[in-house]
This record gives C-alpha cells, structure tokens and sequence, in this order.
C-alpha cells in the first residue's frame, strides 16, 4: 500500500501566462485528514481539479494512490476509490435529492445503504425536494452524503462546510473525524475556515502563490512555531542578525514582537543575550502561523 | 445512469420539432386540396430543412449539464460532479449522443415514415415507400448530428443550436452557389431526389452524411477528451 494517497512534485500550472501553480509539492499521508489552505487564487481549486483529471499540469507530477493523476484510464480508476465534494456544490438542479441518490449509487459498487439511510436523516434532507430548491448549504450536505456513502479510500473535499450553519459544521466535522477513525478514509480537504481545519486536521499544507510555504504535521508546527513579546531597555544593536527560525519581526517603540517557525530555544537564547530586554513566549495557533505566511507586512523588520 | 441523466436532460427538447413536423405533414395534404394543381416539389423542397432541426437539436457531450432550454442556475458547475464521477470522457459522450441518436430516430423515422405514406407527395403511397424515406431521412441526417454534437462540445446548448441551425443554411447556400458535388447535397437526397420522387436510395449522399458524422464524432470525441474544465 502507498504511504501517500496523494503526492505531487513541482507542479506548475498557469492561465493565460500567469502561474497558478508554480512548483507545488505536496504530500497527503494515506489515512491522515489534511487541511489544504491558502488565500483565495492561491492554487487550491487548480491543484484539486488537477488531481481529479479535470485540469493538465504544465509540468510536474500529480499522483494519486501512487498512480500518475494526468492519465486519462489511471484516473478513472482512481476516482472510483475517490468521494469528491466540489468548490460550488453544484449538482443536477432537475433531479431531486433521491434521484441524485439514485443516480450515483451505481457508480460505485461499495455503496453503503446504512450509511445513506444514517445521513439522509441527520442532515435532514428531504428525499422528494428538487436540487434546485435546496441551499447551498443542503446542497453541501447532500454531496458529502454522496461522496461519503460510496466508501471512498479518499476524501477530497473542497471548502465541505461551505453554507452550513454553526450546528451543521459541527455535526460534519464530528462525522468526517469518525469517519477517518473507524475506515482509515484519508480526507484532502481546502477550506478558509481555519478554527475547522485546526479542530480535525492532522497535516496541513499552506499554498501561497501556486507554492507549497508551509506544510507537515499540525502537532508540530504548533510546537515549532512560538511568538516571543520582547521589551527592550535600550535600542536593539544596529545590524542585528537574528538565529535562524526567525520568520517575522516587528518593532512598535521599544516592544517587539517576533515569531519563530523553529529553534524557539535558540530563539529565546538570543533575545535574554540582548542588554536590557524581557521576554515573553506564546504558543502560537493555526491562524497566526497562516496569517504570518500568507499576509504581506510592510511594517515587517524580517 | 448516463442513460437517465441524458433522458433526463433532453427529454423534452425534441418537443418543437415534433410539434413542427407533425403540423408541417398535416397542411401538406390540406394545401395540396386546396389547389390540386400545385407540385409536390414545393413541400418536398422545404421538409428536409424540418428534418435536420431534430438531430441539430438532439446533439450532445454529456460533459456540460444541457438545459432544455434556457440556463438553470447550478448547471455550469453541476459539470465538475459528472466529471468526477468515475467514467470515461468516451463514454459520457457515446452514452449522450447514443441516446440523442435513438430521440432522434423515434422523432424521424415515424414522421418521415408517415411523410413517405403521403400520396400527396410521391403520388404513390405505400408501407415500402414510407421505409424508403424514413431510413433515406435518418442517414442523410447523420451529418448534421454529428456537427451538432461536435459544436457541443465548445458551444453552450443554446450557441450549440443556433450554430447548427446556421449550419443547415450555409450547407444549403453552399450546394446552391459553390457547385459542391451532388452527394453532398442532403436537401435533394431528402427532398426533390428523395426515394418519394426518384426510383432508389441516394447512396453517395448517404455514404458522405455518414462519413460526415463519423469525422464529426471522432473530433468531437477528440475535444472532449483532451479538453480541460
């Protein structure tokens, strides 16, 4: 069995000669649930619609299930082991909800009837109403219950609690973690809502500009990174060469406020070097690590 | 279930030609009553322009979700659900334009078929007559079909008819004033050279429609495969 469900190497992709994706790597350990992050047109629809065959990369390698992902035949195959939650829920607005049902269940042999019977009556979806009578939100519920009820091998779920009210996104998260607990399902899924992919994540990858910026496991980047309040007596020496890990410095007065992605003791060592100056350390969460990558700061000394 | 979303999406699209023909081949015999000196050449002139509407509108992919006739919200984007599902490009288009090709032939071969029974049109009327002309109908439509379905796969549903409908009447000014060879001619095959009015089939006209419409789907098979969403 492949230890990566998906795995992509120095994928480029552009439009119109602007680079969408600009050497993406990428690599989602099999059972893991995996929470694809970046700023709006930062390559996260573009990477998923590359993996699902409906998009060519320029260059680079996209695989999934250790299978080349650009292969026409290959890829079919794969996404019968796939359950696919699109960015727009979008799906056929004449049929209603149980002829969708219907509609999709022969495409995938291993269809759990259980299942669906479960997820027709949690998220309350009415079997005999129309696709496009429904809210965007009953409509994203509706594909989960089709990309969950046919037991796929992998989730890839683009921005899945999009229109859901707070209850809902609760109700989702708790199913889809218990979902990867008892069927090892790997879950790949982008979102923008960062409290919901630190609440169920286990790897993460941020994409900046078509770039893999940040990416491993969320224990411990959150480990890795700390943000260190420092007040200083006297100026900081001129040319000061900060350690190593130091990804963000800023100075207001006399107080500085520093983030380290890693080295946090070397860090800490430095700051009690300087003349003068006290020190404070924070963890540091899952939206200030995103923020700190992904925002430009002009105030910003490093 | 290709079959079910194509029944689904084109069930009543064959509406308006149906109601068209059906109306065209009742005042044939009630125009000609009324002034028995008038030549069949007139309707057998314009009838097969009615025919080919039916495989220009019966056209198809299967990719994009195909309104009967006007956009419904959601389906664009219901595209990206069918691509994800896990089938081929080959066979969502041959399982549309399969099934367009049956809606197809269940709306011609019987109107066509009842068109060929006309006495008013061949001044015989006969079962033999009617199969004649039907099947002279269906294969000489196979060409218009297969553009219709080629343009599919670039064009919306409503741009996709509108550029077949363009096409019966640049085809139809092209073999009045370019000289093209008469097999290519499917308004004399289906009209004034018809079985209805000449003694046999018109084969060369037929072998091209056919040849034309496999040269349409192969490239619209082309297309979709190597197209990008």
């Amino acid at each position: 069995m492949n230890d990566f469900a998906i795995e992509a190497s120095a994928l480029k992709r552009s439009f119109g000669g602007r680079p969408a994706l600009d050497g993406l790597d990428l690599r989602v350990p099999a059972g893991s649930i995996f929470g694809f992050l970046g700023r709006n047109g930062a390559g996260k629809t573009t990477t998923i619609k590359i993996l699902m065959g409906m998009l060519k990369a320029d260059s680079g390698a996209a695989r999934i299930f250790g299978v080349d992902a650009g292969d026409p035949a290959r890829n079919v195959e794969a996404r019968r082991r796939i359950g696919f939650v699109t960015e727009d829920k979008e799906l056929y607005p004449y049929m209603t909800v149980d002829q969708v049902i219907r509609f999709t269940r022969p495409f995938f042999p291993k269809w759990r009837d259980d299942l669906e019977r479960r997820y027709l009556k949690m998220f309350d979806l009415p079997p005999g109403k129309k696709i496009s009578d429904l809210s965007k939100g009953m409509r994203s519920k509706l594909m989960l219950l089709l990309a969950i009820c046919h037991s796929a091998e992998l989730l890839i779920l683009d921005e899945p609690t999009d229109g859901l009210d707070p209850a809902a996104i609760e109700d989702v998260l708790r199913e889809l973690v218990a979902i990867a607990a008892s069927q090892g399902t790997t879950m790949f899924f982008s979102s923008h809502q960062l409290t919901e992919v630190e609440q169920i994540a286990d790897n993460i990858c941020i994409i900046d500009k078509g770039r893999s910026i940040v990416a491993g496991v969320l224990d411990d980047l959150k480990a890795q990174y700390q943000r260190f309040r420092i007040v200083l007596e006297n100026d900081l020496p001129a040319g000061i060469r900060w350690v190593d890990g130091v990804e963000n410095v800023r100075q207001e007065g006399r107080t500085i406020s520093l983030l380290a992605s890693r080295n946090a003791d070397a860090v800490a060592a430095q700051i009690g070097s300087l003349s003068g100056a006290t020190m404070e350390r924070f963890p540091v969460g899952l939206k200030e690590i995103f923020l700190e990558h992904v925002r430009s700061d002009e105030n910003a000394l490093v | 279930m290709l079959w079910y979303k194509a029944w689904r999406e084109i069930r009543w699209r064959g509406l308006i030609p149906l109601a068209v023909i059906i109306y065209a081949l009742v005042q044939i015999p009630l125009a000609v009553r009324a002034n028995p000196h008038q030549s069949a050449r007139g309707p057998l002139t314009v009838l097969p322009i009615f025919w080919l509407v039916v495989p220009v509108m019966m056209g198809g992919s299967g990719v994009k979700t195909e309104p009967v006739f006007q956009p419904i919200k959601g389906m664009e984007g219901s595209m990206y659900f069918t691509l994800a599902l896990p089938v081929s490009r080959f066979r969502l288009l041959a399982v549309r334009a399969g099934f367009g090709m049956l809606v197809t032939a269940a709306i011609l071969l019987p109107c066509a078929f009842a068109a060929g029974m006309l006495p008013q049109l061949s001044g015989y009327a006969g079962p033999e007559n009617g199969l004649r002309y039907a099947a002279t109908v269906l294969l000489c439509s196979s060409g218009f079909f297969g553009l219709s379905t080629l343009l599919s796969t670039v064009l919306d549903q409503i741009w996709q008819v509108w550029g077949g409908m363009a096409a019966i009447f640049l085809s139809q000014w092209l073999v009045a004033t370019a000289g093209l060879p008469k097999a290519f001619n499917v308004f004399q095959a289906m009209g004034n050279a018809s079985p209805l009015v000449a003694p046999s089939l018109p084969w060369d006209t037929i072998c091209v429609s056919l040849g034309l419409g496999a040269a349409f789907f192969l490239a619209a098979l082309k297309v979709v495969q190597m197209r990008e969403y």
